[in-house]
């Protein structure tokens, strides 16, 4: 599978990308791709009030001819998937 | 055309129970009205919640003048609770360096609040500055959280560093809070940009307020303290917005307004348009851009016709009048009000 992350806003406003096959990724981080193509996860923050300069991440998975996509908000961001958008974001670089 | 005698003034209540009773063409002319007078409804409480005289706390000669702040040590947690409470309202610096250029940084940031627009804190009543350093693993951020809290990260070493070390950034962090309490701009499209661009401003002022600087003696960069290699010199130039680092895209008039769906609407990008307005009204009056040109700015913020969803031409068309009100229709002040938003090629209504 194809794995490419956005991840914009913050304070610089600065969007940064990431595409890597699955296959590059711990198996931990495997096993959370998977669940987020039949999963919308989502964390306890999704009641939080509008904050300013959070981040906000896009997430694509490409599985064959199938493509998924989820969104989130930084305090939406449910825990299991953290250490999948921390990898993916070490990797990525400015888009501009 | 007929007159739908169901659809006149009567209170919601009764138009819902009229409604469930009606016909389907009278239901829907009933429905139509409800839709309509929430929307005014709406809009009423909003200016009267504007209006309402400021709390008498920040009005009674004595009150005000002192900042009340607390910084916690989230120990490179993400979670949104606070951390260890490190250091409190009058104690001494401690060792950590972070904790304190957060809680002199907020000291400053108070300071112009205070001296130069009579604010007392975030909310005009003293609220509490609350602020989360060490947040997050290499976290390459500072926010806002939208609760009352400020948090800040050390930096991954590439894109920013500590960002406590960043005067303007600490007074742009809570300027998001000031503007939540007052024109609580909607966070994305032009009044994001907007909501953006006045955090800047008054971060800007903060630090050359801080430093004793005239308009023509600042910098006008934000962050230039945070940055690291990849962002350096700085995130962005109010100056010359398009120039602060290898990867800035921000525009420096309309014609070059960023549409995207990344970042809200590009609210980061899209804000260098008012933020050189602001610079060219400073740099155009001359002196010091706390005064006239801030107080116009904070002035146009508290004014209840900046709504929500405020776009550049509103909001500058209230910097334009107050700016003729406080100092006259044919002011040196109006005139560079005006000058700032010709430059940027925003149209004053």
């Amino acid at each position: 599978m194809r794995v490419t992350l956005v991840r914009s806003g913050g304070l610089a406003g600065l969007d940064l990308v990431a595409t890597v096959d699955s296959t590059d990724l711990s198996g931990d981080q495997q096993k959370v791709v998977s669940m987020l193509l039949t999963k919308d996860l989502r964390g306890k923050g999704v009641n939080r009030p509008c904050g300013a300069d959070q981040f906000s991440y896009q997430l694509e998975i490409q599985a064959g001819d199938s493509t998924v996509r989820r969104h989130w908000q930084e305090p939406d961001v449910h825990e299991a998937v953290r250490p999948l958008l921390a990898a993916l974001t070490r990797q990525a670089k400015p888009a501009r | 055309m007929s007159y739908q005698s169901l659809a006149c003034i009567l209170s919601p209540d009764l138009l819902y129970k009229l409604a469930r009773e009606a016909t389907d063409e009278q239901r829907l002319a009933i429905l139509q009205t409800l839709e309509l007078d929430q929307s005014f409804r709406l809009r009423r409480a909003e200016l009267a919640a504007r209006q309402v005289p400021r709390p008498l706390a920040s009005m009674v000669v004595g009150v005000g003048g002192t900042p009340d702040r607390s910084i916690y040590d989230q120990g490179h947690s993400s979670a949104y609770i606070p951390g260890a409470l490190v250091r409190n309202e009058g104690q001494d610096p401690v060792s950590d360096v972070s904790v304190n250029q957060a809680y002199d940084g907020f000291g400053f940031t108070y300071r112009l609040f205070w001296d130069i627009y009579h604010r007392d804190s975030i909310d005009d009543q003293g609220m509490a500055i609350e602020a989360m350093v060490h947040y997050g693993d290499v976290y390459d951020n500072a926010f806002w959280d939208g609760a009352g809290h400020m948090f800040f990260g050390d930096g991954d070493g590439q894109l920013l560093t500590d960002t406590t070390k960043g005067l303007d950034v600490i007074g742009h962090e809570l300027t998001h809070g000031v503007t939540q309490h007052e024109a609580n701009l909607t966070y994305s499209g032009q009044s994001g940009a907007l909501n953006e661009s006045i955090s800047d401003v008054f971060g800007s002022l903060v630090k050359q307020y801080h430093l004793g600087q005239s308009a023509a003696q600042a910098d006008w960069l934000i962050g230039s303290d945070i940055v690291g290699p990849e962002l350096a010199p700085a995130l962005r130039s109010m100056k010359a917005p398009g120039t602060a680092n290898k990867h800035d895209d921000q525009p420096a008039d309309m014609d070059h307004y960023l549409h995207t769906s990344t970042d809200s609407g590009g609210i980061h990008t899209n804000s260098g348009i008012p933020n050189h307005a602001f610079y060219v009204t400073s740099t155009t009056l001359g002196g010091q851009a706390w005064e006239a040109p801030g107080n116009i700015w904070y002035d146009a913020l508290l004014d209840p016709k900046v709504i929500h969803r405020s776009t550049f031409a509103m909001f500058a068309g209230v910097t334009l009048r107050h700016a003729r009100s406080r100092y006259g229709a044919t002011s040196n002040e109006a005139q560079a009000v005006q000058a700032g938003w010709e430059a940027v090629k925003v149209r004053v209504r």
